[in-house]
């Protein structure tokens, strides 16, 4: 029988939940394409 | 002494193999529909060939079985080895049928491209490719992808394994059965083709000009091909088609997704959320990322190839990116990237070499094991510089705070060393066949790192050799060493044993 811990993903918490890490996941990548861009802007302002 | 297999370890890898050929032999109804519905008869009589012989062997095999619960550690790594070596002769057929490959051979080098979610290809003229075939390249990445997380998860966890495979002395799971793990690994999957289709789809429709099915289509392919770290793509050009930044961006979202851990996605799906930037993997996953950016960007500056820093950021940030996450899409052709010289092409390769984190679809040495190979070389510089009494730190944090044991440091070296035996083996081989040092060291890592960038060395008139070479490397560098180890032990014994 299926436990209502194995049920929890099908829940509106557990739709939260992986909504949460999939924008968690955009704001990393847009932290680094900012931090790519400082860089870069960095690198040609020396070169 | 060295115990010969019996009848009965034959019977439960064949039980367990004939399990996984029947659930690729009901995946292949997906690109079966998809060939009836598009109308591509050649296709489907090929995928009809292809699943009726993967059901064949899988009914075969799972009747052998005596007893399913026989299966042990040892079994189980035989069985991943033989799965990944298998499953792409028979998923080879619809594409070596297609009339799209000069050599069998290099029908098979796709498809094992494909499982081991590398993405070279040999394939002439794939932007003429019927939709179904696209489809099912793209989705043996897919099942390539998912199958060596669970393995990764299940099998290779199972008991003294885990040890070599994460080089990490760990023995709880996050989840408590293989169930549970499975069934929390689809709906991270779910959740990403819900959201990284959508999304590019929208991108393709609204902002590309694409019909909305074919922009459905390049959607889907992107997410099978990006979140498995594939980097196969539906076009010659990889992603540089698109010519469009918020694509890359969505794209970004996915091959980042990709290379991050279960224990990750895990953590950012329940919680504790801050604990994950604690963790060892994480820091040194993103140190190195920021270190060999800017190498590259650095590179790049230096030779003048962008002089605008749209143009850096934008090339070299997606470069990098799809380089460290072992996905392998590129926006630059590979004649461009070839000459990508001295900081850049050091900066790439090193990328490639580290890799992704552990029980990530990602390949290379991975970011644990760098992460702890650092720790040991500071705490051995630390000892010599202190006094003789003075006791140094071995604690770690990675889910919990744990310690380096001698037996840990030995197996994260050990790997780390075959890694980069491995790259040096290819690298050798195509200098025997007189490609230049830096392209053949490069074509080298992305085989064997599971990246599937390319410098031009991959291509339907490569040497045989070479291309074998590059299978063994994909193989290899897929499974980290101990199933591989596990096959040939297992053969070993079985010629020689008693």
């Amino acid at each position: 029988m299926t436990k209502p811990r194995d049920r929890r993903w099908l829940s509106l918490q557990g739709l939260t939940g992986g909504l949460t890490m999939f924008t968690i996941e955009a704001l990393i990548v847009t932290s680094l394409a900012l931090a790519a861009w400082a860089l870069a802007r960095l690198i040609l302002a020396f070169l | 002494m060295l115990i010969r297999p019996v009848g009965d370890d034959f019977r439960v890898i064949a039980f367990y193999l004939g399990r996984i050929f029947l659930v690729i032999a009901a995946a292949g109804l997906l690109p079966l529909a998809w060939a009836a519905i598009a109308r591509e008869w050649n296709p489907f009589g090929s995928f009809l060939l292809m699943i009726g012989l993967f059901a064949v062997l899988g009914v075969a095999g799972v009747r052998l079985a005596t007893d399913e619960s026989k299966l042990n550690w040892s079994h189980g790594m035989v069985v991943v080895a033989l799965t990944w070596l298998i499953v792409p002769v028979i998923g080879a057929i619809p594409l070596l049928l297609s009339g799209h490959f000069g050599r069998p051979l290099d029908a098979f080098f796709d498809a094992v491209s494909g499982l081991t979610t590398t993405g070279l290809s040999l394939l002439a003229d794939v932007d003429h490719l019927a939709s179904s075939l696209n489809f099912w390249r793209h989705m043996l990445q897919f099942l390539g992808g998912q199958g060596i997380i669970l393995a990764a998860l299940s099998i290779f966890a199972g008991t003294g394994g885990i040890t070599l495979y994460f080089g990490e002395a760990r023995d709880e799971r996050i989840l408590p059965s293989v169930t549970s793990t499975a069934r929390f690994i689809w709906a991270v999957s779910v959740v990403h083709l819900v959201f990284g289709v959508t999304a590019l789809g929208l991108v393709g429709w609204l902002v590309l000009g694409f019909e909305i099915d074919r922009a459905a289509f390049h959607g889907l392919m992107i997410f099978f091909a990006g979140f498995d770290t594939g980097g196969f793509s539906p076009q010659s050009t990889s992603v540089g088609y698109y010519h469009s930044a918020i694509f890359e961006g969505f794209t970004s979202v996915l091959m980042v997704a990709g290379a991050m851990s279960f224990g990750l996605h895990y953590a950012l799906w329940r919680g504790p959320r801050r604990a994950v930037f604690a963790n060892l993997e994480t820091r040194t996953i993103l140190s190195t990322f920021g270190f060999t950016m800017a190498l590259t960007l650095l590179g790049l500056a230096a030779t003048d190839i962008f002089v605008s820093v749209a143009g850096l950021t934008r090339q070299g940030f997606f470069q990098i990116l799809s380089a460290h996450t072992g996905t392998g899409f590129s926006t630059v052709p590979s004649v461009e990237l070839a000459g990508w010289g001295g900081l850049a092409f050091g900066g790439m390769a090193i990328a490639m070499a580290l890799g992704g984190m552990g029980s990530s679809t990602a390949g290379g040495v991975k970011s644990l094991r760098i992460g702890l190979t650092i720790k040991t070389v500071v705490n051995q510089i630390r000892q010599v510089l202190l006094p003789e009494h003075a006791v140094v730190g071995t604690a770690y944090h990675q889910s919990g705070r744990k310690h380096l044991t001698p037996n840990l440091i030995q197996s994260v070296m050990t790997i780390s060393l075959l890694y980069v035996a491995l790259y040096l083996l290819g690298a050798g081989m195509g200098l025997a066949y007189g490609i230049p040092l830096q392209a053949a060291l490069f074509e080298s890592v992305s085989a064997s790192a599971n990246v599937g960038l390319s410098v031009g060395v991959t291509d339907p008139s490569m040497p045989i050799p070479l291309e074998l070479v590059y299978m063994l490397q994909m193989w290899a560098g897929r499974l980290e060493f101990v199933a591989v180890f596990s096959l040939l032990g297992f053969l070993y014994a079985w010629a020689r044993g008693k």
